[in-house]
C-alpha cells in the first residue's frame, strides 16, 4: 500500500496497479530485480491518487477488475484530465477483452494474465528506454 | 314464435356461431378430452335440429343440455386459455357433468321444468362465473381492451344461463338472453385470436429476454472465471520466471516469500477448481448424495479455515476474533463442512474492507449455528434474497470478481445435511451471514 502525503517531483518507471498482493509484490520483485523503479497502487482511485499528488512515470500496468475503483473508471478519469493523458497505460488483466473492448479503452498495450516475465520486461522496456527515433 | 321457426333459431345459433369456438378449440389442442368435447357438442346440435321436428320437451332438455354442457366446457377451457388463468378445471368438469346428469334425471322424473333447468344453468353459470371472478382478481389491471372484451363475453354467457332458470317464465327473456350469449361468444370468438396471438407474442419476447439475459450471464461468467483462474497463475507464473530468469534472487530468505506465495496461489486455485468442477452444472439437492458423513468438530475446522487464511487476513489488514465452546461434534462431512467456512470466511475477508471479522460457533442440543460476521461494504437489501443463487453477485464482477458460487455452495451444502442459511446486512455497515446444521447431520 503507498502511503505517500506527496509524491510531488517524484519519478518512478512503472506504477503498477492491481488489487491482488502477491501479483503486486511479485511484479515490482522482478521489475526492481530487472533494474526498473517501481510504485504500486490497489485500485484505480489510489493510482489517481498517486498521479494526482504529482508522480511522474513512464508506464502504467493497470488491471482491470478491482475494488473500489475499477481499471475502466481509472481509464475514464485519465481521459478528462488532459494532463496526464499522455500517460501510456498497459492492460495487464486476466479478463477475456475483445479486441473492440480493447479498443474502447484506448490503452497502449495489453497483457493477458499470466503473463509470460520476458513479454512483461520487453513492454516495459519499450516504454521506459524509447527507441530513438 | 312458431316453434319449428324458434327451435331451428337456436340450433342455427348455437351451431354456426359457436362453431367458431369449437374451431378455436379444436385449433387449440386436440387431446381426447377435447375431441370428445367436440363430439358431445355436434351431438347437442343435432338433437336440437331433430328437436325442431320432433316437439318433444324432454328432448329439448337432452338436445340443449348436452350443446350447453360441451359448448360451455369447451368455453371455459378457451376463457382459460386466453387469460392463462390457472382454474380448477377438473372441478369445473365436474360442475358441467353433475348438473347435466341432474337436469337429466329431473326431465327423467318429469320434474317441472324448472327443476330440470336449474341445474343445468347453475352447473353452467357458476364455472364460468368463478372464471370471471378469477380473471377479476388476477389480471384485470393489466388486461388489454381484448381481455376486457372477453370477460364481457363470459359475463354474458354467465347472465344468459341464469337468466335460462330463473326467468324463463317468459320466452323473450330467453330470447334476450340467448341473445346475449350469442352476442358473448361472437364477441370471444373475434378476440380469442387476438389475445392469443398477443400472448404467445408476449412469451416469444419473454423467451428471447430469457436467453437474452443466459448468454449475458454466461459471457460474465466466461469472463469472470478467466480473470479467476488467471490470476493466480500470474504471480506463480511471475515468480517462477524471476527466479529461472534470475531477476528474482534465489537466496533462502528471499525464497521462503516466494514459496508462501506460491503456496497460497494453488492453494486458491484448489479451491476455485473445487468450485467450479463441483457447483457451476450440479443440482444442488445432488450433492446430498455425495455426501460422507463422520464425526466432525466445526470448532477445529473453523480453527484451521481461519489458519489457512492468515497470510490473506494480514495482506487485508482484517482479524478474526473466534468465540465458541472448545468443542462442537456433529455428523458431518468434514471436507464439504471446511468448505462452508472457507467460502463463508473468505467473502468475509473480500468484502470487510480490513474491518475485524467474528466467526462464532454455538451448539445447542439439537443444532449448532455458525455464523460469519463483517463490518465492511455490506449487501443492498434488493439483492439479499438472492445471494445464496448460483452464479449471483451483489456487486459488479468488475470490481469484485468471484464466480458467484461462493454462498451457492455453502447453501447446497447445508441443505444437503439437512440444515439452512440466513443472511442479514446492512449497506457500510457489514454483513452476517449464519449456516445452521442438525447435530445429526445426514445421518437423521
Amino acid at each position: 500500500m503507498t502511503q505517500e502525503h506527496s509524491t510531488e517531483g517524484v519519478r518512478a518507471d512503472v506504477l503498477v496497479v492491481d488489487d491482488d498482493a502477491d501479483i503486486l509484490a511479485v511484479t515490482r520483485m522482478v521489475l526492481e530485480g530487472s533494474g526498473y523503479s517501481v510504485r504500486t497502487a490497489t485500485n484505480g482511485q489510489e493510482a489517481l491518487a498517486l498521479l494526482q499528488r504529482g508522480l511522474d512515470v513512464s508506464v502504467i500496468l493497470l488491471d482491470l477488475m478491482m475494488p473500489i475503483a475499477d481499471g475502466w473508471w481509472f481509464r475514464s478519469q485519465i481521459d478528462r484530465r488532459s494532463r496526464f493523458a499522455d500517460v501510456p497505460i498497459v492492460v495487464l488483466s486476466g479478463a477475456r477483452l475483445t479486441e473492440e473492448q480493447v479498443e474502447t479503452l484506448h490503452v497502449r498495450g495489453y497483457l493477458r494474465k499470466p503473463v509470460d516475465l520476458t513479454e512483461l520486461l520487453t513492454t516495459v522496456d519499450v516504454f521506459c528506454h524509447p527507441a530513438p527515433h | 314464435m312458431d316453434n319449428v321457426k324458434y327451435f331451428l333459431f337456436i340450433a342455427a345459433g348455437l351451431g354456426v356461431i359457436n362453431a367458431t369456438v369449437a374451431a378455436l378449440v379444436w385449433k387449440q389442442s386436440k387431446t381426447p378430452y377435447h375431441r370428445t368435447l367436440f363430439l358431445v357438442w355436434i351431438f347437442g346440435i343435432m338433437s336440437l335440429i331433430v328437436q325442431a321436428f320432433v316437439r318433444s320437451p324432454r328432448w329439448m332438455i337432452t338436445a340443449h343440455g348436452a350443446t350447453v354442457f360441451a359448448m360451455n366446457l369447451m368455453l371455459a377451457d378457451l376463457v382459460r386459455r386466453v387469460l392463462d388463468l390457472r382454474a380448477p378445471w377438473r372441478a369445473h368438469l365436474w360442475l358441467f357433468a353433475m348438473s347435466f346428469v341432474a337436469s337429466q334425471s329431473a326431465s327423467l322424473a318429469k320434474a317441472p321444468f324448472w327443476v330440470q333447468a336449474l341445474p343445468l344453468s347453475l352447473g353452467t353459470a357458476l364455472p364460468l362465473l368463478d372464471l370471471l371472478w378469477r380473471s377479476l382478481r388476477h389480471s384485470w389491471r393489466r388486461s388489454s381492451a381484448t381481455v376486457r372484451c372477453t370477460l364481457f363475453a363470459v359475463a354474458l354467457m354467465a347472465a344468459h344461463n341464469i337468466d335460462y332458470a330463473f326467468l324463463r317464465s317468459d320466452p323473450r327473456f330467453t330470447i334476450a338472453g340467448f341473445v346475449a350469449a350469442i352476442l358473448g361468444v361472437f364477441a370471444l370468438s373475434i378476440t380469442a385470436p387476438a389475445i392469443i396471438l398477443e400472448r404467445t407474442a408476449r412469451d416469444n419476447a419473454r423467451l428471447h429476454e430469457t436467453a437474452q439475459r443466459a448468454f449475458a450471464a454466461r459471457d460474465e461468467f466466461l469472463m469472470v472465471a478467466s480473470h479467476e483462474l488467471r490470476t493466480p497463475l500470474a504471480s506463480l507464473r511471475l515468480a517462477i520466471q524471476g527466479l529461472r530468469s534470475g531477476a528474482l534472487s534465489a537466496s533462502p530468505e528471499k525464497l521462503a516469500p516466494l514459496l508462501r506465495l506460491a503456496e497460497r496461489q494453488t492453494d486458491k486455485m484448489a479451491r476455485l477448481m473445487e468450485a467450479m468442477l463441483s457447483f457451476s452444472f450440479t443440482r444442488p439437492d445432488a450433492r446430498h448424495e455425495e455426501l460422507r458423513p463422520t464425526s466432525t468438530d466445526l470448532v477445529m475446522v473453523v480453527r484451521k479455515v481461519v489458519d489457512s487464511f492468515r497470510d490473506e487476513l494480514v495482506q487485508t489488514g482484517s482479524t478474526v476474533l473466534v468465540e465458541g465452546p472448545p468443542v462442537a461434534l456433529g455428523a458431518w462431512d468434514r471436507s464439504d463442512i471446511e468448505q462452508v467456512v472457507v467460502h463463508m470466511l473468505s467473502n468475509a475477508i473480500k468484502f470487510g474492507e480490513g474491518k475485524t471479522i467474528e466467526l462464532s460457533v454455538e451448539q445447542r442440543s439439537g443444532s449448532t449455528t455458525c455464523c460469519v460476521r463483517d463490518h465492511g461494504i455490506g449487501i443492498p437489501a434488493d439483492r439479499l434474497p438472492y445471494v445464496f443463487d448460483r452464479f449471483e453477485r451483489a456487486v459488479s464482477a468488475r470490481q469484485y470478481g468471484g464466480l458467484g458460487l461462493g454462498l451457492f455452495i455453502v447453501r447446497s451444502i447445508v441443505e444437503a445435511h439437512g440444515g439452512h442459511v440466513r443472511v442479514a446486512s446492512v449497506v457500510g455497515a457489514g454483513t452476517r451471514i449464519c449456516v445452521e446444521l442438525p447435530n445429526s447431520g445426514v445421518m437423521a
